[in-house]
């Protein structure tokens, strides 16, 4: 998912696409959050003139929805699972190490802007738990390695990425 | 390619029968979320591949199947027509497979359940006790269909109904059926299915909708995503009949965006159906018109209220409305609608297909049917199953589930996730019906299922519960935005030893005003497993409250773990599984736990195969107190 950030569209084309229709705001701000990795204060205001909806309206979807965020983060996402399957099969555990290793508080962001740590409240996969949730996929039935491993996969990339945007 | 009237459509499909009637043989790859996860897709190109190596592409299609639920061990593949399940298939497995089974005749045991070098294992998908005892309505099909292709729906008499519908049926004459089939809604109220289809028919109003909720949200409860992602199709083909009975011309499917494989599968479904004239206008060549549109809903648990998931689809933050006024009589912008879940839109193609009488056959008589469950928690067999309403819930836990762990046993059952009340094990006879369900506390929902052993705290289990419904509390009534996190607050110090005298009755008063004022759903099932926990645990948390205990020894602040030196045989489990590097022994000498840097995460406990290990607190553990010294 987080793929798309490298995908060339502007604001303007989302709303357009969404033809300015004002009841598909909660998808129109997924795909500005998609592309830009948050909601900046430019964008909220922008849709609000577009849709022709007052601003309190748009800053009211974007703050209760808890998947929308109005501050820059980090390239990926990491979610560790913690609904009731993953915690029975030591979800908790995998948290604490991951914000050992990585040094970021649940929520935060790491210093390289490569990672956010997060929790997620099951992702329908506790016949395989514990489950983590690197970049959109899903890493189950994991021992710590596996994660190391996949963590350090997607610094690599994003390094890469980084060094050489892919063109568009 | 559109078909225009009903002998396209019997005809296509009779094309899609006829072309897999004729294959020698079918690999079905499951493409489940949990299959997925454990690397399937990889599997279904390499099976392609060999398939390819061997050149009988003509004759043994490999195809991706809808979930075949017995996630706990994916990969699994299923080998037709013999029906022989493959579970935790590897690359080597794939060329074995296909060199031995699809070529040489013969089953691989290493890879059939509960096979191996010296086991012959159980080749038959039927015959496995994860299969026993299910009965598919729902998830008929499984391992059969594929769920990206619309052919390989209607070749299993996928809609079938809807031409039914169309050509045979009036509008009275499906709600009629529907009526006596006695199907309730596979929602928290259990709602009469029909009622809601009646009033919105009869509702007056320029436009109606038909909407389809796929956002189960709660925890360890996937089955109407699962249901989603395995036959779009049926959802679909269910819709439509809906909006022919209730007069409806537009339906919503409120697909949450994480749930990416729903969403694509979806998607694609939309257009295979809009591609066959199965959407759209003058379908199959009758004057009805209907179209669905998916909407890509953000993640909110209150969703799972009616009024909410509306006000979301409307583009507003997801708060409830009252619900004085049925949505069937003024929903989504003001207008009749008939709105259900997943899994009540798929029972109804099954219904108009086979008749009303069939499906009362199937289940108990006051919810005839059957329940999506998935199963998770401390049992042996993970994954989705499905089984008549009325079965008892000990069948599903030590039958298709497989019971606990070795050596453990079951303490409480909790359905649907953490807004259900949990089941304590002497109740696990009741059946799986609303009723019953209710009368335990508890409710049927969207068909979680957690299973817990003995050595889980029922505590911190009704804690992690409530601090999920106060994250999830939209906030608009003050019982369940005030109460959530008083509650929250009060099992926190509870599992933490610091509780106070009172604070047991301060709970329970808390959670009772929360049933009894929250303004909706969500804030009154809130109270449910503090209410049931109270009820049946109540001694656990006298432990913790008043003795400073945990008896499951979980609490960290209340545990300490202690090895029984005469039952340890030194064999080094325990050292290796603790995370912290806390325990100290020689090989075949008795081990010790150094508790200053024990971080009492249990793991020498569950490692331990002698039963060594002892959590302070436990029942068993007074005996071995001289240990501590």
């Amino acid at each position: 998912m987080q793929d798309t950030l490298l995908e060339k569209h502007s604001v303007e084309e989302i709303l357009a696409r969404h033809m300015y229709e004002d009841f598909e705001i909660i998808e129109i701000l997924q795909e500005i959050q998609r592309m830009e990795g948050y909601l900046s204060e430019k964008n909220l205001v922008l849709t609000s003139k577009r849709l022709r909806i007052p601003l309190s309206r748009v800053y009211g979807i974007a703050t209760f929805y808890k998947n929308f965020t109005l501050v820059p983060r980090g390239k990926y996402t990491l979610q560790v699972c913690t609904g009731a399957g993953c915690l029975a099969k030591g979800g908790m555990k995998i948290l604490d190490r991951l914000r050992n290793t990585l040094q970021v508080k649940v929520g935060g962001t790491t210093s390289d802007r490569m990672f956010n740590l997060e929790t997620v409240r099951c992702v329908g996969c506790c016949g395989r738990a514990p489950v983590v949730v690197a970049a959109g996929k899903i890493v189950s039935g994991v021992d710590f390695g596996e994660i190391l491993e996949a963590i350090e996969n997607l610094r690599k990339r994003g390094r890469d990425e980084i060094a050489q945007p892919a063109r568009s | 390619m559109k078909l225009l009237s009903l002998q396209d459509l019997e005809s296509r499909a009779e094309a899609s029968r006829e072309w897999i009637r004729g294959r020698k043989a079918v690999i079905s790859v499951c493409m489940g979320s949990g299959c997925i996860s454990a690397g399937s897709e990889a599997l279904l190109d390499l099976f392609r591949r060999a398939i390819a190596d061997e050149g009988l592409s003509e004759q043994v299609p490999v195809m991706g199947s809808g979930c075949l639920g017995f996630c706990g061990k994916g990969p699994v593949i299923l080998v037709r027509p013999e029906g022989v399940l493959y579970c935790g298939v590897d690359e080597a497995g794939v060329s074995r497979i296909v060199k031995e089974h699809i070529v040489g005749g013969k089953p691989v045991a290493k890879y059939l359940y509960g096979g191996g070098a010296k086991d012959a294992g159980i080749a038959l998908m039927d015959e496995i006790p994860f299969y026993k005892g299910q009965k598919l309505l729902v998830l008929a099909g499984r391992g059969c269909m594929d769920p990206e292709s619309i052919d390989s729906y209607m070749a299993a008499d996928g809609y079938s109904a809807l031409g039914k519908a169309l050509s045979a049926m009036s509008p009275d004459l499906i709600i009629d059926a529907i009526k006596e089939s006695g199907l309730r809604g596979r929602g928290g109220r259990g709602f009469h299915a029909w009622m809601k289809w009646e009033s919105c028919r009869m509702a007056a109003g320029p436009e109606k909708f038909v909407v389809c909720n796929c956002d189960d949200g709660a925890p360890g409860a996937y089955a109407g995503r699962t249901v989603l992602e395995n036959s779009p199709h049926a959802v679909i083909e269910a819709m439509a009949i809906g909006a022919r009975a209730v007069g409806a011309s537009m339906g919503f499917i409120y697909v949450r965006t994480e749930y990416d494989l729903a969403v694509g599968r979806v998607e694609k479904a939309l257009a295979q159906a809009r591609e066959y004239g199965l959407l759209g206008r003058g379908i199959l060549g009758t004057g009805f018109d209907f179209d669905i549109r998916a909407v890509h809903g953000e993640s909110a648990f209150i969703c799972g209220e009616s009024t909410a998931l509306i006000a979301s689809i409307e583009g507003r933050p997801a708060e409830p409305r009252h619900d004085q006024v049925h949505s069937s009589e003024k929903g989504l912008w003001g207008r009749p609608t008939l709105l259900s879940n997943v899994e009540t839109w798929a029972n109804v193609p099954p219904i108009i297909r086979n008749g009303a009488a069939w499906f009362r056959s199937v289940g108990s008589p006051s919810c005839p049917g059957t329940k999506v469950l998935t199963p998770g928690g401390r049992i042996r067999n993970l994954g989705v199953v499905e089984v008549p309403t009325g079965t008892p819930l000990s069948e599903i836990v030590f039958g298709p589930c497989g019971g606990p762990g070795p050596g453990r046993r079951i303490k409480a059952v909790q359905a649907c996730g953490p807004a259900g009340g949990l089941i304590p094990e002497r109740m696990l006879g009741t059946g799986l019906a609303y009723e019953s369900l209710e009368e335990a506390g508890a409710m049927m929902c969207t068909g979680g299922l957690i299973v817990f052993d003995d050595r889980t705290c029922i505590v911190e289990t009704v804690r992690s519960s409530i601090e999920f419904m106060s994250e999830e509390c939209c906030g608009k009534c003050s019982p369940c935005r005030e109460g959530l996190p008083r509650m929250l607050a009060l099992l926190e110090s509870i599992c933490r030893g610091r509780a106070r005298a009172g604070d047991l009755e301060f709970l329970e008063e808390i959670a009772w005003t929360l049933k009894d004022a929250s303004f909706c759903g969500l804030g009154k099932s809130a109270a449910n497993p503090v209410l049931s926990s109270l009820k049946c645990f109540r001694d656990e948390y006298v432990a913790h409250a008043d003795e400073k205990r945990c008896p499951a020894g979980v609490c960290p602040e209340l545990t300490r773990f202690v090895i029984d030196p005469e039952k340890c045989s030194g064999c080094g489990l325990c050292r290796k599984a603790c995370p912290a590097g806390a325990v100290a022994g020689a090989p075949k000498e008795a081990h010790s736990i150094k508790e200053e840097i024990c971080v009492k995460c249990g793991a020498c406990r569950d490692a331990c195969r002698k039963e060594a290990v002892f959590a302070s607190g436990t029942a068993a553990f007074p005996v071995q107190r001289q240990l501590l010294r």
